[in-house]
């Protein structure tokens, strides 16, 4: 049923429509689908992150929160392992949320009892529950995003409540150690002014109708081969934190995608580079760009497109990103709704 | 007959009670949003949506877990909606007090802002709007002066 065929790129690489503005003596290529894979256990019609990828390839895909399972498909598309907090709690979950997978394996996982408590579920790569964690920073606060270092700390971000709990919320970031306790609170220097545009009610955070704050919300971490925490905030230009393990701020990238409209769907780790995906909203358009550890940029590339159509040829869901030679692994679906991935190379 | 259809009809109102009895639950709420998903169909049809949970907080209501509902592409989506009661929530856990902080204090606070400043009017993504701002009037004997003030920027001191 599996059908890869890397090397064969199936749409004309000449039909593009886009074009990211890369720094001078940055090479221009096209993403090109160039095999699919399908999942045929699987059925979607959407994605949501994280889309998380481990060291052999296996990719982690949630698809509903509310029902949370999250599967883990190796590179053939196979499920090797399912991750389930409702079997393992005798609690009531309102729901899952975030999930980091650590370096050695192990997946972590922000869940939601229906109580104050903020714990994390801890399980085995092979999908056996290993323990629970209970985030304790000392007040109410909602986690929204997770990331693990080797040493078996968290990062973890979300916000948390002003005095007057009506109020537009804060940001807040902070350390965890292995038994939830707050080590470090991480401040972020960008957070007051997300916050303020907050307040203003500016659209670039703030969708009509809905609270939190989109920078925040919509933000992503990885944990790259330096054993920092890459945190990216939504904005744009993307502003992306370089955490170390004891809550140092390291560095503070700026990744500019070259137009206002591009915002960053997600960030990968691999080797000393980072891969991020933009994606404008309107038109879906896409533009991956890769930069080293130090933000300077080393390759852009955007998508080839659908010639007649003009339709996006990629999903915003990114999932893996490798080198020799560079390839990025995307999930997409097919017209009966299958899960599939797809492959996809700069040409 | 029009006996029976007003049971039916009643039948169905009672059963729509209970339904939105049960999917509703008073408590102490608040909003958590989710992620931004990428619904797909069709005629690759490519859309975002963004839900809203239910978790507990410091908002007292009920809250419907399915209480909203949008479209994207083919897919109905189903999200969470709080309805306020007004009441207070004592014990919706520690909160912490926020200073206010240094207004300006981050460099890099224009690279976000990108020529627009907080307390803009968005009138859409890309286009704002900020009312002039008159900051002070003088009034002399025989005179008055005013100075009108944009994002901070004094633009005009008018009757001086």
């Amino acid at each position: 049923m599996a059908q890869d065929t890397p090397g064969k790129p199936e749409h004309d690489p000449k039909a593009t429509a886009s074009s990211p503005k890369p720094d001078k003596g940055v090479s221009l290529l096209h993403l090109t689908r160039v095999g699919t894979v399908d999942v045929p256990s699987l059925s979607t019609h959407s994605f949501t992150p994280p889309f998380p990828c481990d060291a052999d390839s296996n990719i982690y895909y949630q698809d509903d929160l509310r029902a949370p399972a999250i599967h883990k498909l190796n590179s053939k598309g196979e499920e090797v392992a399912l991750f389930q907090p409702g079997p393992n709690t005798d609690k009531k979950l309102d729901r899952g949320g975030n999930f980091a997978v650590s370096p050695n394996g192990d997946l972590y996982e922000l869940v939601f009892p229906h109580e104050l408590t903020r714990p994390v579920f801890v399980y085995k790569s092979d999908g056996t529950f290993k323990s629970v964690i209970k985030l304790d920073p000392g007040f109410i606060w909602f986690p929204s995003k997770i990331a693990v270092f080797s040493s078996g700390q968290m990062l973890v971000t979300g916000m948390e409540y002003d005095k007057d709990t009506t109020a537009e919320m804060w940001p807040f970031t902070g350390i965890f150690a292995g038994d939830g306790s707050l080590l470090k609170e991480v401040k972020l220097e960008d957070d007051e002014t997300l916050r303020d545009m907050g307040v203003a009610g500016d659209s670039r955070v703030k969708e009509v109708g809905t609270p939190g704050n989109k920078a925040i919300d919509f933000g992503q971490i990885d944990v790259a081969s330096d054993g920092n925490a890459y945190l990216m905030r939504w904005t744009n230009p993307a502003v992306i934190y370089a955490i170390s393990p004891g809550g140092q701020v390291v560095r503070r990238l700026t990744i500019d995608p070259g137009d206002p409209n591009y915002y960053p769907r997600t960030l990968h780790a691999f080797g000393n580079r980072l891969a991020i995906l933009f994606v404008q909203h309107e038109s879906m358009e896409k533009i991956m760009k890769v930069v080293d550890l130090e933000g300077r940029d080393l390759s852009a590339y955007d998508e080839t497109r659908r010639s007649e159509a003009g339709k996006s040829m990629l999903t915003s869901a990114f999932y893996c990103y490798t080198e020799n030679p560079t390839r990025f692994l995307f999930l997409g679906a097919n017209d009966q709704s299958m899960l599939q991935f797809w492959i996809v190379e700069p040409r | 007959m029009t006996v029976k259809r007003l049971s039916i009809n009643a039948a169905f109102l009672f059963l729509m009670l209970l339904a939105c009895r049960i999917c509703y639950a008073d408590g102490c709420w608040g909003y958590s949003n989710g992620d931004e998903s990428e619904c797909t169909g069709p005629h690759g049809c490519a859309k975002w949506y963004t839900v809203s949970y239910c978790d507990l907080g410091c908002t007292s209501g009920a809250c419907n877990p399915v209480g909203n509902t949008r479209q994207c592409c083919s897919l109905i989506i189903h999200y969470a909606e709080i309805v306020p009661d007004g009441d207070r929530c004592p014990d919706c856990g520690n909160i912490r007090t926020h200073l206010k902080p240094r207004p300006h204090s981050n460099p890099h606070r224009s690279e976000l802002l990108q020529g627009r400043s907080p307390g803009l009017i968005m009138l859409s993504p890309a286009v704002s709007y900020k009312p002039l701002e008159l900051v002070d009037v003088f009034r002399g004997c025989d005179r008055a002066a005013a100075i009108v003030i944009d994002g901070g920027r004094t633009l005009s001191v008018e009757g001086m």
